[in-house]
C-alpha cells in the first residue's frame, strides 16, 4: 500500500518535467530555436560602488581640466542602470578634483560629447545605444567609452573600428561562447590562416586576473576547429577552474613578458586601436616551441574577461621573430 | 543535410538493435520496448566498434561505414527471421500512461535539439572532440595526444581521455553533411525517450502493471530532463534550458544512465528467463555505457561486481552471467586499451583511489581548500588548519540531493523503500545483484568524491554529484518496481486494460 503511493506521488512528477519540457521549448521558440543573448539575465555593474571615482581617475594621470560626458537618462524617466543620486555622487568627487562633468539627462549625446575625454554610459537610452559611434569619435577630444552596465553589448567592434576604446564593467550572465566580437574575431582567423596551419597563442601582457571568463583560448580553439592551437601547460590551463587559477600564477611567475618588449604595429590586422596591440617579441622558450610544433602564426592576447578585438593580434611567425631578431641586434 | 545524416543514424541504429535483440518469445516486448531497446543497442554497437577500430587504427572515413553496413545487415537480418520472431506483446500501459510517456519522449526530443549546442561540457568536453574526430579521423590525433610535450606548449582539449561514444554519434552526423551544432545532437535526443521504455521490457517479466509504472516513475524524474528547476524562481521560467543544469543535450551523463539502464534491464530478464542472447545484449549495452563516459567504467564494475557477488548464493545463473561477464569485458577493452594511449588530466580515480586515500578522507581529512577559487586567485586568506572535514561536504552534499525534490521527485524515498524487500528476497539472485548496483553505485560516487583531487565545494557548484547520481535513475526504478512486484504478488493481475501496441 505505502509502496504504491509512493509510486503515485512520485509519478506526479511528470508535470514537473512537463513545465521544464514545455518552458525550454517555448522559451527556444521565443527566441527563434537560437541561443539569444537577451534570454539571460540582465548584465550587472560588477565592481562595487558605481560612484567611486577610481575608474575614471585610472585614466588621467592629472584630472584636472580633463572632461566628462555621463550619458544618463533624464529624471523621473524609465531606464536600467546607475541611480542618479550615484551618478551625482560620481559628478560631485570628480567636480572636486578639478574634472568637467556633462550629465547628458536624456538630451542628444553627440552635442555634449564636443571635447570631451571620456563617454560614461551609465542607462539603455535606446538613444544612446544606437549611438553613431564615428560620429562620436568625431567630436571627442580622447577615446575612452566607459559602459558601466554593459548595454553597448554588441557595439564594441563597431567603437574599435571608429578608434574607440571601449571598456565594459559589467558581468554578463551570457556564456562566453556567444560573444559577438568573439565571433567577429573567429572569422577574421579563419580568413587569415589556411586550415592545418599551426597558432601559438602568447600572452602579450602580464595576466591580471583570473577570471574565468578571461579563458578565450577554449571556444578559440573549439570553434577553430580544423587548425591547430597551440598554449602553454594547456593540461592546467584548459582544466577545471581550480587548475586554470593554478595556471594564471604558473604564468605569472614564468613572465615571458617581463623578459621581451612591446611592439607597437603600425597597421593592425584588424583592430583599429593601434596603441593597444598585445605585441611583442618572443622568448628563446617560445620560438623553439614554435619551431618543435611548426606553427605558422602567433596570436597574442590581453588575458581579460570581455573579449575585445584590440586585446588581440594574430602575427606570421617570421614577423615576430623578425620583431624579436630586430630588438636583439 | 546533417539533419538527414542524424536521422539516418537513428534509423540504422535502431535497425542495428532490432537484429541483435533475442526473438520476442525469448524476450517478449511491445513495439515501443523494443524500438527504445533497439536504438540503445545499435548506437552501443556503434560507439563499442567504432572505439574498437580507432585502437586497430582505423579512422573516421573508414569506420563511417560501419554502422550503415551494420544497419542494412540487421534490416535484411530481421527480415530473414521474421517467421521465427514472434509477435510484439502488447504494451504495458493504458492509453493515458501512454500518452503521458509519448508526450514525454516527443518533448525531451524536441527540447534536446532546440537549441544548438550550448553549454560548457557538451561544447567543450564532447563535440570539440569530436569535430577532431571529424577532421583528423581519429582519436589518437595530435590534437588530443599533443596535449602534453616536453617543451610544455601543447594542444588544449578539456578531457582528452574521456570516452568517445558521444564524439563518435556526432562526428558520423556531420561526416558528409558537416559540423552543425544542433543536427549533431539528433542522435543524443534520444536517451530519456529510450530509458522508460528499458525499464518497462526489464520489468515485464514481473507484471505488465510492474513494467507500467516503472516506465511512468522514469520518465516522471525530473533529473533526466534538468536539474533544480526552476532555477531562478518562478519569475524566471524563460531561463528553463539555458543553464549548466539541462540534462538533455550534448553531454553524456543522460547517455550513461540510458545505457545502463538498459544493461540492467535486459540483464533482469536474462536471468528470469535464463536466456543467454538476451545477456550478451546486455553485455553489449554495459559496453556502450562504458563508450559514453569515465563514470561507465566505474558502473560497468559495480555491475559486475555485484554479479558475481550473487554467485556466492545460489541460484548462480551462471549460464547467463558468464557470457554476460565475456562480453562485457570483451566490449569494455577497446576504451581501456585506447584511454592508455591518451593524456590525462589530474582527474584519475583509479590512481586517486587508493586505500590510504580513502582511509585518510573517511578519517576526517580536510577539505582541500588551498585548491578553491577563492584561495588559488588569492581572493581571500585561507585557513587551512581549520577547514572542514570533506566527509562531512560529501554526506551533506549527497543528503541535499536525496531530498531535493525538484531535481528528484521522490525516487530516493522509492529506492530506499524497496530495500527491504530486496532484502526479504536475497535468495534471488536479480534481487541481489539489483540492490547491491543501487547502494554500491552510491558508495561508489560517494568514494569518488570522498578523494576527488579538486576542490569539493568547486566541483558541487558545478553540478556533482546530481550529474552522477542521474546514472543511477534506471537500476533505482527497476529496484523499485521489483520490490512492488513482489508485494503484489499474492494480488489480482492488473486491472487496467494494456493498449494495443
Amino acid at each position: 500500500m505505502v509502496m504504491s503511493w509512493l509510486g503515485r506521488l512520485h509519478g506526479a512528477f511528470l508535470l514537473w518535467g512537463l513545465l521544464f519540457l514545455g518552458a525550454s521549448i517555448l522559451g527556444a521558440a521565443g527566441a527563434g530555436f537560437a541561443p539569444d543573448r537577451d534570454r539571460y539575465l540582465d548584465p550587472e555593474f560588477q565592481h562595487g560602488n558605481a560612484g567611486r571615482p577610481r575608474y575614471v581617475f585610472n585614466l588621467f594621470q592629472d584630472p584636472r581640466g580633463r572632461s566628462i560626458l555621463i550619458l544618463d537618462a533624464e529624471e523621473g524617466a524609465d531606464f536600467r542602470g546607475v541611480e542618479h543620486a550615484v551618478l551625482a555622487r560620481l559628478e560631485k568627487v570628480l567636480s572636486e578634483r578639478g574634472m568637467t562633468v556633462i550629465r547628458s539627462a536624456g538630451r542628444d549625446a553627440l552635442p555634449l560629447a564636443k571635447d570631451v575625454d571620456l563617454v560614461l554610459l551609465s542607462c539603455d537610452l535606446q538613444k544612446y545605444l544606437d549611438l553613431d559611434l564615428t560620429a562620436l569619435a568625431d567630436a571627442m577630444r580622447g577615446r575612452y567609452l566607459y559602459d558601466y552596465g554593459g548595454f553597448w553589448g554588441e557595439q564594441q567592434t563597431a567603437a574599435d573600428q571608429a578608434g574607440l576604446a571601449m571598456i565594459n564593467f559589467a558581468r554578463r550572465y551570457w556564456p562566453h561562447w556567444l560573444d559577438p566580437d568573439l565571433e567577429i574575431y573567429v572569422e577574421h582567423i579563419k580568413e587569415q590562416v589556411p586550415e592545418g596551419d599551426g597558432i601559438l597563442m602568447l600572452p602579450g601582457r602580464s595576466m591580471n586576473n583570473s577570471l574565468t571568463r578571461s579563458r578565450w583560448f577554449l571556444p578559440l580553439n573549439q570553434k577553430l576547429a580544423g587548425h591547430r592551437l597551440y598554449l602553454w601547460n594547456p593540461q592546467l590551463g584548459t582544466s577545471f577552474v581550480t587548475e586554470y587559477f593554478e595556471w594564471v600564477q604558473a604564468y605569472k611567475e614564468k613572465a615571458p613578458w617581463d623578459q621581451t618588449r612591446q611592439v607597437t604595429v603600425p597597421q593592425r590586422s584588424l583592430s583599429a586601436l593601434t596603441d593597444f596591440a598585445p605585441t611583442r617579441t618572443l622568448t628563446a622558450e617560445e620560438i623553439a616551441a614554435a619551431e618543435t610544433h611548426h606553427v605558422q602564426w602567433i596570436l597574442f592576447w590581453s588575458h581579460q574577461p570581455d573579449f575585445r578585438i584590440a586585446d588581440w593580434e594574430l602575427v606570421p611567425l617570421e614577423t615576430a621573430i623578425a620583431w624579436t631578431e630586430e630588438a636583439g641586434s | 543535410m546533417s539533419f538527414v545524416f542524424g536521422i539516418l543514424l537513428v534509423v540504422l541504429s535502431t535497425l542495428t538493435g532490432r537484429a541483435l535483440l533475442p526473438n520476442r518469445q525469448r524476450l517478449s516486448r511491445s513495439l515501443w520496448e523494443e524500438l527504445g531497446l533497439a536504438y540503445l543497442l545499435g548506437t552501443a554497437f556503434t560507439v563499442v566498434v567504432m572505439t574498437a577500430g580507432f585502437l586497430g587504427g582505423m579512422e573516421l572515413g573508414l569506420l563511417w561505414w560501419i554502422p550503415l553496413l551494420a544497419g542494412i545487415a540487421g534490416f535484411v537480418l530481421d527480415r530473414r527471421r521474421a517467421a521465427t520472431l514472434g509477435g510484439l506483446a502488447p504494451a504495458p500501459w493504458n492509453r493515458t500512461t501512454g500518452i503521458a510517456l509519448g508526450v514525454m519522449a516527443l518533448g525531451s526530443f524536441l527540447a534536446t535539439i532546440a537549441l544548438p549546442l550550448n553549454e560548457f561540457d557538451p561544447i567543450y568536453h564532447f563535440a570539440y572532440r569530436g569535430k577532431v574526430l571529424l577532421f583528423d579521423g581519429t582519436p589518437l590525433s595530435e590534437a588530443i595526444t599533443g596535449m602534453i610535450h616536453a617543451d610544455g606548449y601543447g594542444r588544449m582539449v578539456t578531457h582528452p581521455n574521456y570516452p568517445f561514444g558521444v564524439p563518435i554519434l556526432e562526428a558520423w552526423v556531420a561526416k558528409w553533411g558537416g559540423w552543425n551544432d544542433r543536427w549533431v545532437q539528433l542522435p543524443l535526443a534520444l536517451w530519456a525517450a529510450c530509458l522508460p521504455m528499458a525499464v518497462a521490457c526489464g520489468l515485464r517479466a514481473y507484471s505488465a502493471r510492474a513494467a507500467s509504472l516503472g516506465a511512468l516513475l522514469a520518465a516522471a524524474t525530473p533529473m533526466l530532463y534538468t536539474a533544480d528547476f526552476p532555477v531562478d524562481g518562478w519569475g524566471n521560467l524563460s531561463l528553463a534550458g539555458l543553464g549548466g543544469e539541462m540534462m538533455l543535450g550534448g553531454g553524456a551523463d543522460l547517455a550513461v544512465a540510458a545505457m545502463f539502464t538498459a544493461a540492467c534491464a535486459l540483464l533482469l530478464r536474462a536471468y528470469h528467463s535464463s536466456d543467454r542472447r538476451t545477456a550478451l545484449c546486455a553485455a553489449l549495452a554495459l559496453g556502450g555505457t562504458v563508450m559514453m563516459k569515465n563514470e561507465g567504467l566505474a558502473l560497468a564494475g559495480v555491475l559486475l561486481l555485484a554479479t558475481f557477488l550473487g554467485l556466492i548464493v545460489p541460484p548462480r545463473h551462471t549460464k547467463v552471467l558468464l557470457p554476460f561477464a565475456a562480453v562485457a569485458v570483451l566490449a569494455i577493452l577497446p576504451w581501456v586499451g585506447l584511454r592508455a594511449q591518451l593524456p590525462a588530466i589530474d582527474e584519475n580515480y583509479s590512481e586517486q583511489m587508493t586505500v590510504e586515500n580513502v582511509l585518510h578522507y573517511l578519517g576526517g581529512g580536510r577539505e582541500l581548500v588551498e585548491k578553491s577559487p577563492e584561495a588559488v586567485s588569492n581572493r581571500s586568506e585561507i585557513d587551512i588548519e581549520n577547514a572542514p572535514a570533506r566527509i562531512g561536504l560529501v554526506a551533506d552534499a549527497f543528503l541535499e540531493e536525496f531530498l531535493d525534490w525538484r531535481s528528484w521527485g521522490i525516487l530516493w524515498f522509492l529506492a530506499l523503500a524497496a530495500l527491504p524487500y530486496s532484502l526479504k528476497r536475497l535468495k534471488s539472485a536479480e534481487h541481489r545483484w539489483l540492490a547491491m548496483v543501487v547502494v554500491g553505485g552510491v558508495t561508489l560516487y560517494f568514494l569518488i568524491l570522498l578523494v576527488t583531487p579538486w576542490n569539493f565545494p568547486s566541483l558541487r557548484q558545478k553540478g556533482i554529484p546530481e550529474r552522477l547520481l542521474v546514472h543511477l535513475v534506471g537500476p533505482m526504478v527497476l529496484l523499485f518496481g521489483t520490490a512492488r512486484a513482489l508485494g503484489q504478488s499474492k494480488e489480482d493481475e492488473p486491472s487496467e486494460e494494456p493498449a494495443q501496441s
